[in-house]
Formats: structure tokens, C-alpha cells, sequence
């Protein structure tokens, strides 16, 4: 039970104290996440055994042992919604605590009530947690559990047509939902986009659970089998969304948790297939963000989270994209929700973390025309490497969401970056897809930099922009240090 | 030995290699969400004097419970599988027979 408000006080929380709870308690959302995903897969497993022991052994006693199996399942896969939670939780209303904790001096009178309120806040959440799990059925309706999950402490059930459409809405109303309101809600959650506004970790475990159902279902096997293989590869990355058509998002981290963010629209020629490609060129972006981060500020460097956007089906050459610049814009709508979901998630907790999207190549037309809508893109900055053209003539129609609402962008927030050597950006001259951002009449900052190959290998350049340890990945690091 | 022996016998390994797929799932979930557990309650400890230190461990001790019963129960699982197959190789019929007509 909280302590009233008058009993919390100054003496009981001196920094180093305070200090204390807000690193256990972080530690316990770390920990929390971490387990809430790794639960996934060995449930998913389970299932699956269940399924192959029927190619063995089949009878009544089979049958029991399948079922046996099958609970054993829902059990392991029952955690990963209440521990989820409990991560979210302590992210946002978390902060609010260590906020009101860790108070210069210690917490004095005049911030005890803010103490109280914050404390009662989280424990309030907790005890929802706690309720569910001592319910008779853990973590009740998960998707992949049974339809007779608890309804306990009294939740009354939901579906995803009450959660509002807005991306910045929806983030808000499902995190003021318990575990097994969440729960019944996932499974009607559907369709691209569905889960933008959703905290990463747990659209990381939907997503992977949908991955597994359209593998088992034979689709694409190829690409979903490569997405798969490159998700396997280090448990840290988190699968921020997949479709049954061979697009998909991945994130090289918890963008929920990180200092920075840098999303990465690969151009001509990727693919799910090579997703690995444009998950190396944003890790290299962050690499070299922290490093320009820790010679400018001599601290620690900030936790930057590489995001992979395969979310569109890239044309194979600039030829075919200039003939079909529909191909851009017609999953622009979802990289803005994408962008404004995280930044919805992310202020939750009363943080802005900056975040940096980079067009490469024709993912700079696909950028571009993500920020030429109305609403604009959640950005704090927009990078154009390689740029055949930003969709757009001008810097004029480019927006910015800014927390929900949009603003034209301002220069230092659009950049481009190209080499002389490089021959696709001349295509901007022919207007077929838009201005070269940082040119004089288009708008925006250029920055003048070279892979620096030696000159047989020029004719390479607009593959190595993002080398490790070139000038250009540098001049791109400085940039998205620079917010 | 039979062909049909032969294939009865491919069958129990068969059995037995799942029933260690169910172990490995066991070491799959269990350390992580043990760990989790620790971390809640010494974050409960750490914040103890405030509402949200009794909730982390109220939260982490239900867990615990939980834990314990799901990783019985894999276990137990594992071991319904292997039992049953050692129950063939003891001369249980219907297992027998259930495997033979597997496939």
C-alpha cells in the first residue's frame, strides 16, 4: 500500500537512495522486456512439437500428451503479455516516479505530493498486473492461448474496434489498457500499420508470431525464411512490422528505450531478401552519430536504435523508378505511421528522443513523400543520401508532424548529402522525381562529402556511402548528432 | 529386426528427440523470466517504503509462482513422452500400437 502523501518524506529519499530505486527499477523494465519476448519462441516451439507428435505416435495416450504439450504452450507463451506490461509501465509511469524521486537535495516537502501521485500511479498499474496473474489462467487470451482465459480483476473485454484509428490516440489508449484487455485486443489487430502506436516489444512479439503463421503457411518463403535468419541473429532486434506481401520493419534495438533513432529507407534494388544491407547502413548511421556524439560532448555516448524500413517494394533500377514513381508514395502513408507511432510511444514517458529518418537513394523519394503530406513526418530531422530527387520540387511542401501537429520543415532539418561522383542524383534534373534537397532554389542544408575511394573504384560511390570510417558516414553521423 | 521393427523403433527416437525439444524449450523461457523475477523484487526491495516497492514484489512473486508451475509442467510434458515410450519398450501394447499406426 502508498504511503500517504505527508509520510513520504525528504529524509526517507536522499539522492543516493532515490538513485538506487530508479536503477533497480530500470533494470526490472529491462529485464522485464527481455524476458516478456524471449518467452515467444519456445511456446511457439512447444506448439509445434505438439504438432510433430502425431507423425510419431498417435492413440489415447498421444492425444493426452499432445494436450499436455499444448498447455504446457499456453503457460510459457501466457508470460510474455503480463511481463510486457510490467516493462511498459515502468517506462512511463516510471519516469514519472524516478522524476519526482530524484530530486537535487532529496525530495523535500513541496515534492512529496508529487511523489504520492506518482507512486500510486505506478503501484496502481502493478497491482492490475498482479491481478491478472493471480487470476486461475495466466495472461488470459494471449494470442496463441485459449478463448477461456481469466477475465480477472475485473477488466471487461475489448477489441480492437475501440481503440481508436489515430496512431497518436491509439498509443495512449493502449497503454491505459491491463494485460488481458491487451491481449483480447493483439489478436484483431490486423493489416499493415494496425500496430503503429503499440510500444516496440510488443509489437516485436505479435509481429513474430505472425512471421511463424505465413511461414508455416508456405508464403514467401524465401524473403520471410531471410527475415527470419536476420531476426535469429541477434536477439536484440525487434521485428517492428511484417506483411504477407514481403514487406517488413526491423529495428536493431528497443527504439522505445533508445537516445536516438534513425529510421532507414533503403533505395533500387533492396529487398526483404537483403534487409541485412539496410539494417548495416543505419547501424553504421548510429555508429557514426555516437562516435561524432562523443567527440563533441566527451560523455557517454547515447543509445541509438538502427531501424531497418523495407516497408515498400523498391523498384530494381532509377530507370524503372522514374517510369513508376508510384512505387514511393504508395507505402508512404505507412512509414509516417511507422514514424508517428514511435514518437507517440516514446512521449509517453515526457521524453522527445531525437529521431533521424534517412532516405537513400529512391528511399529519398519515399522519405520525401512521406513528409509531403498534410500531416507531415515525425521527424526531428530528414536526411537525402544519394538523392535522385525528394519527391517534392521544394522544401516548401515538406512537413513535419511535431507531437501530432504539422509545421512546414525548417532548412537545418532537411539535408542532402551526394557525391560528385555519384550519377544518380543527376536525375534530379530531369524533375521526374522532385528537387535535390540543399540545392539553392530547392531548400534545405547540403553537405559536401566523398566515400573518398580512390579512383577506380569511383564508379561505385553510391553504394559506399555509409562505409564504415568514409567522410560521407561521418558527415551523415554529425548530422543526426547535430538535434 | 523387421522392417516393421525398424520403423517402431525410428519412431521412439523420434518420440525421445521431441521430448528433448521440450526440454530445450524448458531452458528456452525459464532463465530469462527467472531473471526478470529477480529483477522485480530487488526493484521491490530497493523501493520498499513506497507503494510501487510492495507491487514489484507482489508482481514478482506471483511470476515466481507461475514459473515454477510452467516449468513443471514442460517438464512434466517431456516426461509423459518419455514414459510412455519406455512403457512400449516394457511391453505396453496400446503405446505400441499407437506408434505403428503413426505416420
Amino acid at each position: 500500500m502508498s504511503a500517504p502523501p505527508g509520510e513520504v518524506a525528504g529524509a526517507a529519499w536522499p539522492v543516493a537512495a532515490a538513485e538506487a530505486v530508479v536503477t533497480a527499477v530500470d533494470h526490472a523494465e529491462r529485464t522485464a522486456e527481455d524476458a516478456g519476448r524471449a518467452v515467444v519462441q519456445p511456446a511457439l516451439d512447444l506448439d509445434d512439437l505438439a504438432l510433430h507428435l502425431g507423425t510419431a505416435w498417435t492413440g489415447r495416450a498421444a492425444d493426452a500428451a499432445a494436450r499436455a504439450l499444448r498447455r504446457a504452450a499456453e503457460e510459457v507463451d501466457a508470460f510474455s503479455g503480463p511481463l510486457l506490461v510490467v516493462a511498459d509501465v515502468l517506462r512511463v509511469e516510471g519516469s514519472a516516479l524516478a522524476r519526482a524521486l530524484v530530486v537535487p537535495g532529496g525530495v523535500a516537502d513541496g515534492d512529496a505530493r508529487e511523489l504520492a501521485e506518482a507512486d500510486e500511479a505506478l503501484a496502481g498499474r502493478l497491482r492490475e498486473v498482479a491481478s491478472v496473474l493471480g487470476g486461475e489462467v495466466l495472461g488470459a487470451g494471449a494470442p496463441g492461448a485459449g478463448a477461456g482465459g481469466a477475465d480477472t480483476g475485473g477488466l471487461a473485454g475489448v477489441d480492437a474496434s475501440v481503440l481508436p484509428t489515430g496512431v497518436r490516440d491509439r498509443a495512449t489508449a493502449w497503454h491505459a489498457l491491463g494485460p488481458a484487455e491487451r491481449a483480447r485486443a493483439t489478436s484483431s489487430l490486423t493489416g499493415s500499420g494496425a500496430l503503429d502506436g503499440l510500444p516496440a516489444a510488443e509489437r516485436d512479439v505479435v509481429n513474430r508470431r505472425r512471421l511463424d503463421a505465413l511461414i508455416d503457411a508456405g508464403v514467401r518463403p524465401d524473403e520471410l525464411g531471410a527475415l527470419r535468419a536476420h531476426l535469429a541473429a541477434d536477439p536484440r532486434r525487434m521485428l517492428l512490422e511484417v506483411t504477407d506481401d514481403g514487406r517488413a520493419v526491423v529495428a536493431d534495438g528497443d527504439p522505445d528505450r533508445a537516445a536516438r533513432v534513425v529510421t532507414l529507407v533503403p533505395g533500387t534494388g533492396s529487398s526483404l531478401a537483403a534487409i541485412g544491407d539496410a539494417a548495416t547502413r543505419a547501424a553504421e548511421v548510429c555508429t557514426a552519430a555516437s562516435a561524432e556524439d562523443a567527440a563533441r560532448r566527451d560523455a557517454d555516448v547515447a543509445p541509438c536504435v538502427g531501424v531497418a524500413w523495407q516497408g515498400y517494394d523498391a523498384p530494381d533500377t532509377v530507370l524503372e523508378a522514374a517510369r513508376s514513381p508510384g512505387l514511393a508514395s504508395a507505402h508512404a502513408a505507412e512509414l509516417r505511421g511507422l514514424a508517428a507511432g514511435l514518437d507517440a510511444v516514446d512521449r509517453l514517458d515526457g521524453t522527445d528522443t531525437p529521431h533521424t529518418a534517412v532516405g537513400y537513394s529512391f528511399g529519398s523519394v519515399v522519405l520525401g513523400d512521406a513528409a509531403a503530406a498534410p500531416q507531415g513526418l515525425a521527424v526531428d530531422r530528414m536526411l537525402h543520401v544519394g538523392s535522385p530527387g525528394m519527391g517534392t520540387a521544394t522544401s516548401a511542401d515538406q512537413r513535419i508532424d511535431e507531437g501530432g501537429t504539422p509545421r512546414p520543415v525548417r532548412d537545418e532539418e532537411l539535408v542532402g548529402l551526394r557525391s560528385r561522383w555519384d550519377p544518380v542524383p543527376w536525375w534530379s534534373l530531369t524533375g521526374a522525381l522532385g528537387g535535390l534537397p540543399g540545392e539553392t532554389e530547392v531548400g534545405g542544408v547540403a553537405l559536401a562529402a566523398e566515400p573518398g575511394l580512390p579512383p577506380a573504384e569511383r564508379a561505385h560511390t553510391h553504394s559506399r556511402y555509409f562505409d564504415a570510417g568514409t567522410d560521407s558516414v561521418r558527415a551523415i553521423g554529425g548530422a543526426v548528432a547535430d538535434p | 529386426m523387421t522392417v516393421g521393427d525398424a520403423v517402431l523403433a525410428a519412431r521412439v527416437a523420434g518420440v525421445y528427440a521431441l521430448a528433448d525439444g521440450v526440454d530445450r524449450a524448458a531452458e528456452g523461457f525459464g532463465p530469462s523470466v527467472r531473471e526478470a523475477v529477480e529483477a522485480l523484487a530487488a526493484a521491490g526491495e530497493a523501493a520498499a517504503g513506497l507503494g510501487t516497492g510492495v507491487a514489484l514484489l507482489e508482481v514478482a512473486g506471483l511470476l515466481a509462482e507461475r514459473l515454477d508451475t510452467a516449468t513443471r509442467d514442460v517438464r512434466d510434458a517431456a516426461e509423459r513422452m518419455r514414459g510412455a515410450m519406455q512403457g512400449l519398450v516394457d511391453g505396453d501394447g496400446e503405446v505400441a500400437a499407437g506408434v505403428r499406426a503413426a505416420g
